[in-house]
């Protein structure tokens, strides 16, 4: 027990050492992003429950089978993310669907996009979280992503970077251009902050 | 299904799993890294010919062979080689951006440091003579490329508009015999001639001639000046039995003050 204690204090760059020795050390990984992953897939592509489990089997395996090439001077939160972003991105693809219906943590999304878009906060959540989850659910992929790894998974540009294999610039101006799409789909769907 | 129902399936899942050998993602890093540098390894030799064919170029006699400078220029542009350069720099980029670090540049940024690259490596090989002789083995064992890529073998067989180009094969007191790039033999009277100064006639010299066709056989000459370029013609030094000079204003200028 004591054992799983300190591998639970090691940092993830220590813990893929570890799995790169033992495999069953990756167990501490998994449990570490098994639910932050599972937001993002669910946010990004916007499946059901078993799907998104499904994949982030999938998004762990892959991770798994790449750990030797895990790049030492990337985070290892970025990397993972990478391969998530890759793998919804290839799902995507295969099913050649738009993603529906996934909801949105609206008190963190406000609290994050208030300062950028003047949301007044007292505005009905019931509201803004019907609406504001369909307004994402309608955005491109590509710009609800970004929206989604800045205001909700409050990564760094310089993550975002990492994650999508952008450069930074690049990354500053999908947001810009995601913050603008979001805006005109609000003004479409009639929605007021 | 819970989130421990997961983690133990990913778990049972890898338990016949094994990770890549991490020899295989360095192979495939410095794979990437050869191919980046190959490609523009190969856009710094186009560079390389295109100066040369630039810089070898008809710039003294252009309005003899066009009405405008501009007309000149979009003549003798070496499409090709230009293609090719720019082939290879898309090929140099494609490569850079999938290495590990590459997706931190921007386009611009990619694209500018393969100009520079490419810039002082072609002028560098274009000054060790690289430009030169790919041109010149181009020439000799590419089919069709004298008459569709390097077109100044056409140029100087507009006979009929008074372009002249060949090599000398005779030399008499008062006229000298020229065999055309098509085999042809020329006579060629010293007549409305303005010869430089630093130009001899040499039996085995290619050379240009700017004058006006009189019928079959007779050409009158307004000008004859040294080839530029168009190396290959050497071969064609038929009567010469020493190993002919190659020919441009440089070496005879060298060959003069030697």
């Amino acid at each position: 027990m004591s054992d799983i204690v300190n591998k639970d204090n090691l940092n993830d760059e220590d813990l893929v050492k570890l799995t790169i020795e033992d495999q069953e050390n990756f167990l501490y990984l998994i449990k570490r992003y098994e639910a932050k992953l599972g937001r993002y897939v669910r946010r990004i592509a916007g499946l059901g429950k078993e799907d998104t489990e499904d994949l982030l089997q999938d998004i762990f395996i892959k991770t798994y089978q790449n750990i030797n090439s895990f790049d030492k001077d990337l985070k290892f939160s970025s990397w993972i993310y990478r391969i998530a972003h890759n793998e919804v991105i290839d799902n995507y693809r295969k099913k050649q669907s738009r993603p529906q219906g996934a909801s949105f943590d609206v008190e963190n999304l406000l609290n994050n996009l208030a300062s950028e878009f003047n949301i007044t906060k007292d505005l009905d959540h019931k509201y803004l979280q019907a609406n504001i989850s369909q307004v994402l659910n309608v955005m491109d992929l590509k710009y609800r992503e970004v929206l989604i790894l800045k205001f909700l998974e409050e990564k760094e540009y310089k993550e975002i970077s990492d994650i999508l294999k952008k450069p930074m610039g690049t990354v500053a101006t999908l947001i810009s251009r995601a913050k603008q799409q979001f805006l005109q789909k609000m003004k479409e769907q009639d929605i007021k902050l | 299904m819970s989130e421990k129902n997961i983690s133990d399936q990913i778990l049972d899942k890898i338990k016949n799993v094994k990770p890549k050998p991490r020899w295989q993602f360095l192979f495939k890093d410095y794979m990437v890294w050869f191919l980046a540098s190959l490609a523009l390894v190969v856009s710094s030799l186009s560079f390389a010919v295109v100066l040369y064919m630039m810089i070898d170029n008809d710039w003294d006699v252009y309005t003899s062979i066009s009405n405008s400078l501009l007309e000149f220029v979009f003549l003798t542009l070496p499409y090709f080689w230009l293609l090719f350069l720019g082939i290879f720099i898309l090929i140099a980029y494609y490569y850079f951006r999938h290495t590990k670090k590459g997706y931190k540049f921007s386009l611009s940024k990619i694209f500018l440091a393969s100009l520079i690259i490419n810039i002082l490596m072609g002028t560098f090989l274009y000054n060790i003579g690289v430009g030169k002789t790919i041109d010149n083995v181009v020439s000799q064992k590419v089919p069709f490329y004298k008459e569709l890529i390097n077109r100044r073998q056409h140029i100087w067989s507009r006979i009929d508009d008074g372009l002249l180009g060949g090599v000398i094969v005779f030399i008499e007191k008062d006229y000298i015999v020229i065999k055309d790039i098509e085999g042809h033999d020329w006579v060629i009277k010293h007549f409305n001639t303005s010869t430089p100064g630093f130009l001899s006639l040499e039996i085995g010299h290619p050379v240009r001639i700017v004058g006006q066709k009189i019928d079959e056989q007779n050409f009158e000459m307004y000008r004859i000046l040294p080839m530029r370029g168009m190396h290959w013609m050497r071969e064609r030094c038929l009567a010469a039995k020493e190993d002919c000079p190659l020919m441009n204003e440089r070496n005879f200028l060298n060959t003069r003050s030697n």
